[in-house]
Formats: structure tokens, sequence, C-alpha cells
């Protein structure tokens, strides 16, 4: 109980700062603040409001997952930009190509979207090992790399059909029913299936890094490297391995949006370019833990949904996006001070209590 | 009537459920060395904090000069001339010493720093003081001993006459140890007031012109004259009970090799091949079931290189590795720590702990992939947790639980627990470096049993230590590392402190046996 309120106290702090913040610029800009919160919150309290945003938040929950796993040991995982849309293509391409019994067909699509981001990601690990390139240079290279790889893929001929309504590259085939995740109607609001993989992830997550031995000596290598390497880990198969989960999880960002049949079912123009960046600014605010990262997630999303209200009230979507930013630059500081204050409170309280112990066993 | 530079007056400082000093009583006398002894968690660290102002006591006074004075702040005590030299040395390698010395006071104008002023000041201050650094000298091409003259400029830089050094020779050879004190000498004979903090009460009795011993948050003997007690007296005043000794009794030693080690060059820096200077040239050592070979050196000439290289931590650039028969030269560090090559490394912060994780998990570091620990690819925590209570029993770890940070615990109980973890997965071979280095004597007496112990049944141990009491009492056999080579091997039957001292540094090399 004390632990959680130590956990969401500095969160709720960094959101009231952000909100005051916000407020200010809303006042400078001439606008209510109470109209513009007014009209974020009636667009996202209703039915279709909180799907859209349990629906958006689940790829915001695995973008930010992707970036957690690499930041448990210490690795800027900078890259996931570039291998989710990889993932998403390889996915979209794969998927739309075969013909399978439904349950194989999404294991085996779903499977090729994580190949291709681990594989990308990978080779930020190879670079790094190798040549001894830094992993944040490495993995923004590789992002630009990425947008070529696909717009030369994507205008080839052996990937796809041209959508004649568009003018760039198009996009690829829809996928057929048989390879679609199922999607629930709720009411006139359709919530997608992909919310469970979000789900699954974040408990192999937690599982992978709390409980197992891969975990501790990813958590030891992030922890302190030179005693992860004392211990007997190897640091470059560590940051290998751990590269390629992340970007594997990366490659299944845009996964939602390419399978869920209220959704896009292709990747191509219209494909969201950015979840890779959004996911890191999640992954802060989440402080890379599970259920953090999974509370963040929504409320990134419920705020993205809250500003398409906006403009019922004549004021610009881009206060959600002020928000969002200023939610993270304080997050950032809020939980900084927090940890430190939290830190000296954990060595004056184990000071004091073995010395309890001590002067009770003194006086036995 | 004496001249008091510090008086403390029943001094108590209580944390949440428990009193840290209970009052304690502290007079030093102007222009003298004044030495404070006390077991780890004794309250010496409470005090000095108190006295430098980073807390306030709930009762008692604190009288500088004769005025009693309250610090807010250590910016408070700094003013009234009161100055700390810390264990860890807070120094920026990449640069000069004039420059650290000033470092956040500055002198000139917000835009430029007046370097003549500077260095002028602190040439000024090591010629009086006998602190000899050259102000342009970097930083990092300094050795130990000079490091610490340059933080104890750093605080007589700002005006201190009344100077706390925190365990300063816990890092020292003896040679340096010896600089260290003359400077002390001579900064009291300048007027200034020392307080030293240790626990190598030998030094305490060569140096200080006054001791106070405290034991539990009080003080239990206050000794004007150190010449009327020994080093025994103290002990037990300080732990209550007696002195424990390093002598190993009686040979263990069999014919069974455990470690063997051929020809090793391993280069300076890490990964550096062919034009890298060699840190350990040529080394051929061998250590059998039951024996413990001590390598003596001066800090810096190859024992952190070597070992890290037997640990595989470290690439080697020539020679071999046989471990209990088996040419291990090309296994990962992994192979080793799980074949049972125990390690406890020199660095404890750097390499043996992740600070932020709890006790239990510190506790299966280097041993993960084994029972108790893990079970396949899951970790146990439980059985981690029930291994760790045997560490912190056996080896009188001090911390309220397993599930407590590593950071929260003092240094000593930090490596007590590293000691405890290696030596209770029984290791074959036990590659150690400084054992108990900041563990008090209680505890030491813990660690040296459980070697001896281990010892008897077999183990192989290659013990490293800058401690040469414990490297004389506890090893079979002590080999000497200078510049990378082993110069000598000798007998620590025959062989004294000081003697070893001069093979260390060079002046006597001979190969004896």
């Amino acid at each position: 109980m004390n632990d959680l309120k130590k956990t969401l106290t500095p969160a709720f702090i960094a959101l009231a700062i952000a909100f005051a913040i916000a407020s200010v610029v809303l006042l400078v800009s001439g606008h209510s603040p109470l109209t513009a919160y007014r009209a974020m919150w009636k667009n996202f309290a209703t039915l279709d409001g909180v799907v859209t945003s349990i629906n958006v938040g689940a790829r915001y929950y695995i973008a930010a997952i992707a970036i957690a796993v690499a930041l448990k040991m210490n690795l800027f995982n900078i890259g996931t930009n570039g291998q989710y849309q990889l993932g998403a293509m390889f996915g979209a391409v794969v998927g739309a190509a075969v013909k399978l019994p439904a349950p194989l067909h999404v294991a085996l699509t779903l499977s090729v979207a994580f190949a291709a981001g681990a594989v990308w990601a990978a080779l930020v690990a190879v670079l790094h090992n190798t040549r001894n390139v830094h992993p944040v240079v490495a993995a923004i290279m590789l992002n630009g790399v990425a947008s070529s790889v696909i717009t030369y893929l994507m205008q080839s001929t052996w990937t796809n059909f041209k959508n004649p309504a568009l003018k760039e590259y198009g996009s690829t085939r829809p996928i057929p029913r048989s390879g679609q995740l199922p999607v629930w109607k709720i009411g006139s609001s359709v919530l997608q299936s992909y919310v469970l993989l979000a789900v699954a992830v974040g408990i192999g997550f937690y599982l992978l890094v709390y409980r197992t031995r891969f975990g501790f000596d990813l958590r030891a290598s992030g922890g302190n490297p030179g005693a992860a390497r004392s211990s007997g880990v190897d640091p470059k198969r560590m940051v290998l391995i751990t590269l390629a989960i992340s970007g594997g999880v990366a490659g299944l960002i845009g996964m939602g949006i390419v399978l869920s049949s209220n959704d896009q079912l292709t990747y191509g123009d219209r494909f969201p370019g950015a979840l890779g960046f959004t996911g890191i600014g999640i992954a802060l605010l989440g402080r890379n833990h599970p259920a953090g990262v999974a509370a963040a997630a929504f409320l990134w999303a419920a705020l993205d949904q809250g500003a398409r209200g906006l403009v019922t009230v004549n004021i610009t979507g881009e206060i959600a996006v002020i928000l969002q930013g200023a939610l993270l630059f304080i997050a950032v500081i809020v939980y900084a001070v927090w940890e430190r204050k939290f830190l000296a409170a954990t060595i004056r309280d184990a000071a004091a209590r073995t010395a309890a112990a001590r002067q009770e066993a003194a006086a036995a | 009537m004496s001249n008091l530079a510090i008086e403390l007056h029943d001094i108590v400082k209580r944390f949440p459920g428990v009193v840290a000093n209970d009052g304690v009583d502290l007079k030093v006398e102007t222009g003298t060395i004044h030495a404070i002894i006390g077991e780890n968690g004794a309250g010496k660290s409470t005090l000095m904090k108190t006295l430098y102002g980073a807390h306030q006591p709930d009762e008692g006074t604190i009288t500088v000069n004769g005025s009693v004075k309250v610090f807010r702040s250590p910016k408070d005590a700094i003013a009234e001339g009161i100055g700390m030299v810390f264990q860890h040395f807070m120094l920026a390698e990449n640069l000069t010493v004039w420059e650290n010395v000033v470092l956040g006071n500055e002198p000139g104008s917000p835009f430029a720093i007046n370097a003549r002023k500077a260095r002028q000041r602190i040439t000024e201050l090591s010629l009086r003081y006998g602190l000899d650094v050259h102000p342009d000298a970097m930083i990092s091409d300094l050795g130990v001993g000079q490091r610490q003259r340059v933080e104890i400029l750093k605080v007589l830089y700002r005006g201190a006459r009344i100077l706390i050094l925190d365990e300063p020779t816990a890092v020292l050879v003896p040679q340096e140890v010896d600089e260290l004190f003359a400077s002390l000498r001579e900064l009291v004979a300048q007027g200034a007031t020392i307080i030293f903090i240790s626990h190598k009460l030998l030094e305490v009795l060569s140096v200080a012109d006054a001791i106070t011993v405290i034991r539990a948050g009080k003080t239990v003997a206050e000794v004007s004259d150190p010449s009327t007690v020994t080093s025994r007296d103290l002990a037990e005043l300080m732990v209550g009970s007696e002195l424990p000794t390093p002598e190993t009794t009686g040979s263990t030693v069999t014919d069974h090799v455990m470690l063997q080690i051929a020809g090793l060059d391993v280069p300076a820096t890490a990964g550096g091949a062919g034009v890298a200077a060699l840190a350990v040239r040529g080394v051929s050592l061998t250590v059998r079931a039951g024996e413990i070979v001590g390598i003596a050196g001066v800090e810096g000439n190859g024992q952190a290189e070597l070992l890290e290289a037997i640990m595989g931590v470290r690439p080697i650039k020539a020679g071999a590795i046989g471990f209990d028969g088996t040419d291990i030269t090309h296994w990962s560090t992994k192979q080793r720590r799980e074949s049972g090559i125990g390690y406890v490394p020199e660095d404890r912060h750097r390499d043996g702990l992740v600070l932020t994780f709890p006790l239990w998990e510190n506790a299966a570091l280097g041993h993960q992939g084994a029972a108790p620990f893990s079970n396949g690819p899951w970790m146990n925590a439980a059985g981690s947790r029930a291994f760790t209570r045997q560490v912190i029993e056996d080896f009188d770890v001090r911390t309220p639980g397993t599930d407590v940070a590593a950071l929260a615990l003092s240094g000593g109980n930090q490596q007590k627990l590293i000691v405890g973890r290696e030596m209770l997965t029984n290791p074959k071979v036990l590659i150690a470096a400084h054992p108990t280095r900041g563990i008090d004597v209680g505890a030491q007496a813990a660690v040296w049993d459980s070697m001896r112990d281990a010892r008897a049944k077999g183990l192989g141990i290659l013990l490293v230590s800058a401690d040469l009491e414990e490297l004389i009492g506890l090893s079979d056999r002590l080999l000497v590392l200078f510049h990378g080579e082993l110069v000598a091997e000798l007998d620590p039957l025959h062989i004294t402190s000081a003697e070893l001292g001069s093979y260390m540094t060079g002046a006597k090399v001979t190969t004896s046996a």
C-alpha cells in the first residue's frame, strides 16, 4: 500500500504541474483552460472515446515495452521507429500473401513482424559489438535506412499492388479474414483483440525481466556492467539478445493496425509514422514498469482522444501535444527528485533498523 | 588550561527507532592529532556528520574554539574552519591539481579564473604544510597518496584549520602511510588540528596524540597518552572482546594443483592488442588445494589485471591458465565461475555488487546459474533469500533483512556479503582481493576463520591484500608483484611487514626458495 503511494505520488505531482503549464499556455493564447479541458473530457468520456483510447493505448504500450526492455540494461533503443515499420510492412506483406487456417495465419504474421523488428535491432548490436558504434547512433542511422528500404520495397513490384487512389507508394494488399485478429463490437465501438496481445507482452515482460535468469543478467548489466561481467555475464551477447527482443517487440507495435478489421488491414501511406518515438516518452513516464507503463500508455491515448474534441471549442489540438510534452519533461524531473529522496530515506531506514536490531541483541 | 579546538558534549543523535549517538563526548586539543576509533556502526560516521554539519544533533553542544556553534550545513562548518577529507576521493581525473583544488571556489571573475593566483596559493599551501604536489600535474597521472594530498589541499584551500580525515590510510601502502603521517605532523606543527578516523590500531598508536574510543554510540574511553596502551587494549575497548589474529595454524597444503598460471602476459588496457603496454608480464604461479598463496605489491603493480585475467574478465596476450587439471585459458567468465572459481573483486562497487539490487539478488550475483539461486531458466527468490540469511548470520552482515538494497549497507557490511556469498557457495579456488577491506575487527575474524576452514577442506586461495599483516598471517607462500612481474617468493613465517614493504617497492629484489 505504502509502496503504491510512493510510486503514484510523483506521477500525480507531474501530471498536476503539466496541466498547470498547459493552462498557462491556454491563458496566454486567450483561451479558458476550463473550456479546453471540459471539451477534452467530453470527447474522451464516451464509450467510443474510451474504447479508442484502449485500442490506441495498446499499441503505445507495446511501443513503450520495447523501449523498457532495453532500458532495463541501460540500452536506449531509439531505433524502434524503424523496427516497427519494417515489422508492420513485412507482416502485412506475408499476412496478405499466405493462405493458412486462422490461428496459424495470425501466428505466422506476428512472427514475421517480430522477426523483422528483431533482425533490424540486432544490426545495431552487431555494429556495436564488432565496430564499437554507439547503439544510439547506429539505431538513429538505421531508422533512416529503414525508411529508405521501405520506400524502395513498397515501390518495387514484388511486394504489392499500387493503390490507384494514392499517389506515393500505395499500400499492401489487405489481410484476408483468416489472417485477422478478432475484434469485438461493443455498442457502436470496436475493441481490438490486439489489446490482449499487449497484455501478453506486458506479462511476458514482467516474467522475463523480474523472474528469469536472463532478466537477472539483464538488470544486473543495467545496474552495474562491471559487476555483471565479473559474475559471468557476457556483455556482447547480452546486448545482442536484448536488442533483438526489444526490436522484436517493436515489430508488433503496428500489428493492431495491420490485423484489425476496423483499422487499416494494410501497410501503406496512411500508416502512423512515429509510434516508436511515442513509446520512448511513455516508457519514461511509466518508469519502465509493466503496470506504470500501462497507465501511462492509456493516459497518453486518452489525451490524444481528448485533443480531438478541442476543435469543437475552436482551440487547436496541439495543446494536447504541449500537455504531453510538459508531462514528460516534468515527470523526468519529478521522478529524479523523488528517487533521490526515496534513496536517502532507504539508507536512513536501513541504518536505523540495523542499529535497532543490534541494540535489541545487546540487551538480550 | 588546555586549548580545545573542538568540544562535543553529550551528543545524542536519534534516527527513527534508534539512538546512533547516545551521549558522546569528544575533546580535541588544538594542534593535535586526535584519533577516533570504533567498529563499523559504532557511531563514528554519525558523529563526524554532526561535526561537519551534515545533520544536527538532537541533544548536546558543539563548541569550536571556545564558543558554542550550531551547524545547519557543511557550509557553516567550513566557515568555522572545519573541513572533511572523505575516504573516497572526489577528484576530476581530467583536470590538473590546481583546477581540482579551486573547483567550486574559483578565484577571479565569473568569466575568467585567475589561474596565477590559484597556483600561487596552492604552492604556498603545499610548501607550508609539506604537501608535495605540483599544481599543474594531471590528477590521472597521480598515485593514490598524491591524490589524497590533493584532497587535503582542497580542504586547506577553503580555509580549514580543523581537518577530519575518514580512514585516510585505507587505500595506502606502508610507505605512503608514512608520508601521510609526516604531512599530518607538519600540519599539526603549523597549528592545524586533525581528527583521524581509523580501524588500524597500530597506525593510530603511531600517529595520534590522543584517542577516543566509541562503542555502540557511546564514548567508552579517552586515551590522552597513547604510549600507555597497546593495540590489543584498544581493540578490546572497541569490540569488548578479544582481538583476533590472522595466523594460520599448521600447513594443509596438498600436492594437488588447483590453479596453474604459466607465462601470463596481460595488456594494460582492456581490449588493447599488440601495442598496449603490459600490466602483467610473464607471471607463472601455482595454487594447490589447501594452500593460500598471497600476492603482495603496491597497488597498481598488476594485481588487478592479473586477477581479472584469471577470471576471464580481461583479455590476455599470452600464457595459459589451468584449473584443476583443465586448460581454461579460453573459457568464458561464466564457465570459470560455474566450474568453481570464486571471486572477491578488488573494487566491490565497481565489480562486486549491483547497489540497487536487494541483498538476496546480490547474493546470487556470480552464481545465478546454479541452485539455490535459480532453477532452470527461472530465478529462485526463496532459495536466494534463504542463502542470504545464512550469509547474514555466518558473516555477521548488519542489515535489517534480505530485501534491502545493497546501497543501504555500510561498506564493511557490503564486503561481508560478498565474501560470504563466495565462501558459502563452496568454491574450489578463491580469487580474493582485499577480502577484509573496510571490515571491522570483529568481522575480520569471521572472514579469516572461514578462509582457514575452507583451506583445511582443500580450498586453494589466491589472495591479494594491501593489509600486510593479513597477507603474512594467512598465506602459505608469498609472491611479490612489482611492475607486473613476480620479483620474489617469500616464506611468510620468516618475514616482517617492513621487509615485505621493501620488496614491494622494488628496493629489494632477490628470489629466495
